[in-house]
């Protein structure tokens, strides 16, 4: 299974460190983190970028990955 | 009141109407089209409306377009010939002296400005001469370069 | 990514395609476009720095018959509270909008308070006058500290801290709080022989670029209204208009001009939605300038910042905990760039444990905007900063300590992800065995060095490249280039194509003639649309080699293509490019090549920078004797302009280090709004900026290019502040260092 490490800030929302998902891209991760840590919401997991295997996907929405996969949400990178 | 005014400008007279408040730089960008020359501050301080106005390097934001009477002045659209490059612009294109280029008309003329005056300037020299033209992009680094190759080559040309 | 590639135009020194246009005038930028029938806007702007309106009259400019038209915050049709956060922005619609023209509020000195326009720059300016505007004067709050302190003024009513453990009851002007942890931070302190606690700040800087904001607009009711403004991302200009005057995007088409500079300053709007406003209502077109005292005023600058640092190592050089709790200014509206500089404080370091802390503070100071690595200058200064006196301490060299603990490859990053192959420490290498280092110290002289690590990111471009009958061609793109990119464009599609560069012509299309690309920024363009540019290039290919086949009466498969002709591989039979495309016709008509990409795998960039300082001890005045910037480029499509983002970053670091600051008032007037008094560096303050490429290939790159843009702004703030401090024997904690500070410095140590 994939595992997703929460940063300290979304820790607070998740209540744990990290997780392991059978989901394997981005869409069933949502669904499969909502369900399993209520106070994860879309609301706040929506605006982050998502890291796969130390590549920043900045945007996520059709992004799938392995089942071995570290996955990490992170705030989008502005512009310089 | 606008007065009447009537010039030379990279050669061609020019004839203009213009109120006494009006710079040389509102003139030429505003009234004649010429927007070649740029504004950066509209106070002197970044070279980027450099024209040589009877033959001396000014800042075209601090002349006044009145003070243009009888005037010959140049600015970077007379500084190619038709379709050839000075060797001054072509030095700027080769060393990369140029990012966004909005410095650039200012400092082909101070340029031009400082090899008239001296030929063989030391990069020191050069350094000096133009800092009144700011460039924020460069760091100043290959303007200098293309400055000293562009003295360099007109020195063997001459 | 194949090894060791030979390439034929990468990596070379080409003519840049706009360069003749830009060094004899003919090229036109944001001020440079004038309409026939065209009139003139002006801004009224606050002269307080926090205040109330108490009321606006407009009355006596409407009744004026100079004044053709007026705008207000009024205007803005649906700004509504439930579009405060658009997903992509920290920043709301409605604090753009209020940012824009003031609501019943003014915020900062400058503050645009209406506009008018007029027949000519001249009456519009005039016309100002005629606007009657009352204000209550607030008490401004003007840095960090007089912001979070328990009896300042709240700038903003409704606003509450984000990010607390308990959820805040109370507004605040702190908008957000960040926390970012790796292992056991008191365990690693504990762990340490040697501790280095100090605390840093730097001041409100601007990106300074030196073409003012300014914008020619047409409102059309029957057809795509049209703004002609120097930005880094037209698209971006277009959303937010659309948004803020409650348009369609097919409404508006943006044509982005040649640019004088941005820097990150030119990711947003100011001017635009007021002139199409004042354009709408006045039917007429409508230009507008900032004057370079509003660019100082009223547009985005760099947050100020205040950094406390705790750095802990064993005697053998192994840091054993690193923390950080930073302050960032955002201005008049929450949004500073305290994330990325959170995130990318410690990423130059492999440490077991780190914590860090960031609080996002508003003040009676212009809305900050992006500046070249956003964020990440102001934390990375004070983090290089300590860790060069920790160095010191342990009496290693700063280079071997940075060797010691450097990131690499699996570095297990405070925001998460591990590193992938990273040029930290090939840049450390080359860094050591530089002229410039391997140089002894000249007398009287202090020498500093630092890193610095930003991301570089991806994100959307859209390229469509063209071929004429005769092989020739346009590469249609739509990332504003502001540093020559189109170079890089035209390289990279003729490495592909196996032509000439120069028969490509790279165009920046406006928003009708290309699909979104995200803005010029984040170091992405060479990146990401050069992605675009590769991938619509090999969509040509294939379509060549299919042509050819067609001509040939063999399969596609049967051609190969290289170097610019197709070769059928079952027998003789040449065709170029140009003849393939001469028989288009023929073979199904023209050819044109599309990428349409969302690029990932932006590579992060990482730089060192060595700088040596000679401090004239009576005045304290400064001087830099010599700069060195080594950066990591993955590979530098064109050497040139590559060297040029290193020395244009580590020059603007060099101001921000040594004399660059805003001056305000006790009342929050801007005191220095002109280049005269915000003194940005000149050619004679100036050495030769040495500058040395180190290509460690991006792997998910075609080329391997990493973005270059934004790292070089990082490394000069502490490397120049270290060498000061050594030139001077005293620890500097505040930046700039300018004379009458450094003067202070040595008279206190007499
Ligand atoms: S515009 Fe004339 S010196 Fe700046
Ligand atoms: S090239 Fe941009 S200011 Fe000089």
């Amino acid at each position: 299974m994939a595992r997703v490490y929460f940063n300290a800030s979304l820790e607070k929302h998740a209540g744990c460190v990290s997780v392991a998902v059978a989901a394997q891209n981005y869409r069933a991760l949502l669904e499969e983190l909502t369900q399993k840590l209520p106070q994860l919401t879309q609301e706040v997991l929506m605006p982050l970028a998502l890291v796969i295997d130390g590549e920043i996907v900045q945007e996520p929405f059709l992004a799938d990955f392995s089942a071995e996969a570290e996955l990490h949400f992170i705030e989008k990178i502005a512009a310089g | 009141m606008k007065s009447h005014i009537s010039t030379t400008i990279n050669g061609d007279s020019v004839e203009f109407l213009c109120e006494p408040s009006q710079t040389l730089l509102q003139v030429l960008r505003n009234d004649l089209g010429m927007t070649g020359t740029k504004e950066g501050c509209g106070s002197g301080d970044c070279g980027a409306c450099s024209v040589i106005f009877d033959g001396e390097l000014v800042c075209a934001c601090l002349v006044l377009g009145v003070e243009a009477q009888g005037a010959a002045i140049e600015t970077v659209e007379g500084v190619a010939a038709h379709d050839q490059l000075h060797v001054i612009q072509e030095k700027f294109l080769e060393h990369a002296a140029l990012q966004c280029g909005i410095c650039t008309p200012g400092l082909i003329v101070s340029t031009k400005a400082l090899l008239e005056e001296n030929p063989s300037p030391t990069e020191a020299e050069a350094r000096y001469f133009l800092a009144g033209n700011l460039c924020r992009c460069t760091g100043y680094d290959k303007i200098i370069k293309a400055v000293m190759d562009a003295a360099a080559t007109m020195r063997q040309g001459a | 990514m194949s090894e060791a590639r030979e390439f034929k135009h990468i990596g070379q020194r080409t003519i840049r395609p706009d360069g003749f246009d830009k060094v004899t005038g003919k090229a036109n930028y944001g001020a440079d476009l004038s309409l026939p029938g065209m009139i003139w806007g002006a801004i009224l702007r606050s002269p307080h720095a926090h205040a109330n309106i108490k009321k606006l009259d407009v009355s006596r400019a409407e009744a004026s018959p100079d004044v053709l038209a007026i705008a207000t915050f009024e205007d803005f049709p649906s700004v509504n509270a439930a579009a405060q956060r658009d997903g992509t922005h920290r920043e709301g619609m409605m604090d753009t909008a209020c940012n824009i023209l003031a609501n019943q509020k003014v915020l900062y000195h400058g503050h645009a308070v209406a506009a008018i326009a007029a027949r000519s720059q001249a009456a519009a300016i005039a016309a100002l006058d005629l606007i009657d505007v009352e204000y209550e004067v607030l008490t401004p709050v003007l840095n960090i500290d007089d912001a979070i302190s328990a009896t300042a003024p709240i700038l903003h009513e409704t606003m509450m801290t984000q990010g607390l453990a308990e959820p805040a009851t109370e507004a605040s002007n702190v908008s957000a709080r960040m926390e970012l942890k790796k292992g056991d931070i008191e365990a690693g302190f504990a762990a340490a022989d040697v501790i280095v606690e100090r605390a840093y700040d730097t001041p409100t800087v601007h990106q300074g670029y030196i073409e003012p904001h300014a914008t020619t607009v047409v409102f059309n009711d029957n057809g795509p209204s049209m703004i002609w403004c120097p930005t880094q991302g037209h698209f971006d200009v277009r959303a937010r208009v659309a948004q803020l005057l409650n348009l369609e995007l097919g409404q508006i088409k943006v044509v982005a001009s040649e640019i004088g500079g941005g820097f990150g300053g030119k990711t947003t709007v100011y001017l635009e939605p007021v002139a199409l406003i004042l354009s709408k209502k006045s039917g007429r077109p409508v230009k507008m300038e900032m004057s370079r005292g509003d660019v100082f005023r009223a547009s985005g600058p760099a947050s100020a910042s205040q950094s406390r640092i705790k750095v802990g190592a064993k005697m053998d050089g192994t840091i054993t905990a690193m923390q950080a709790t930073l302050h960032y200014e955002a201005g008049a509206f929450q949004g500073s760039p305290m994330g990325p500089g959170c995130m990318t404080v410690f990423t130059p370091y492999d440490v077991e444990n780190l914590y860090v802390e960031g609080f996002d503070v508003v003040v009676n100071k212009p809305k900050v905007a992006a500046y070249r690595a956003p964020g990440a200058p102001q934390s990375e200064f004070a983090a290089e900063m300590a860790v060069n006196e920790l160095a010191k301490k342990i009496g290693m060299d700063p280079i071997e300590f940075r060797l010691k603990n450097a990131a690499k490859e699996g570095t297990q990053t405070i925001y998460g992800p591990k590193l992938k192959v990273v040029g930290l420490e090939a840049c450390l290498e080359a860094a050591k065995s530089s002229p410039h280092y391997t140089a002894p110290i000249p007398e009287n002289v202090g020498r500093g060095l630092a890193a610095g690590f930003w991301f570089n990111i991806g994100g959307q471009s859209s390229v469509i490249i063209n071929l004429n009958p005769d092989g020739t061609g346009t590469i249609i793109e739509g990332s504003p280039d502001i540093g020559g990119s189109r170079a890089s464009m035209q390289m990279m599609a003729a490495e592909i194509l196996g032509v000439a560069p120069s028969s490509l012509n790279p165009i920046v299309a406006d928003t009708e003639h290309v699909a979104y690309n995200q803005t010029t920024g984040g170091s992405r363009t060479t990146f990401a649309t050069g992605m675009a540019v590769v991938e619509a290039a090999e969509d040509i290919v294939e379509q060549l080699k299919a042509r050819a086949a067609a001509m040939w009466n063999v399969t596609a498969e049967q051609v190969d293509f290289k170097d610019g002709v197709a070769q059928n591989l079952s027998g003789e039979d040449q065709l170029t490019l140009a003849e393939i495309c001469a028989s288009a016709e023929k073979t199904g008509g023209q050819i044109s090549g599309r990428a349409n990409i969302n690029a990932r795998g932006a590579g992060p960039s990482f730089a060192v920078h060595i700088c040596d300082i000679k401090v004239d001890k009576e005045t304290g005045k400064t001087d830099v004797v010599r700069y060195t910037a080594i950066q990591d480029a993955g590979k530098a499509i064109h050497p040139s302009y590559v060297e040029g983002q290193f020395q244009g970053g580590a020059v603007q670091g060099i101001g921000w280090a040594l004399n660059e600051e805003y001056v305000y008032s006790k009342d929050g007037i801007m005191e220095n709004a002109g280049f005269l008094d915000y003194r940005i560096p000149l050619a004679s303050d100036l050495p030769e900026i040495e500058a040395i490429i180190v290509e460690v290939p991006n792997s998910f790159h075609p080329f391997g290019v990493r973005g270059v843009g934004e790292t070089g702004i990082i490394p000069p703030l502490a490397a120049v502040g270290t060498a000061v401090a050594e030139a001077i024997g005293q620890p500097i904690s505040s930046l700039p260092c300018s004379p009458p500070k450094i003067l202070k410095l040595l008279m206190a140590a007499r």
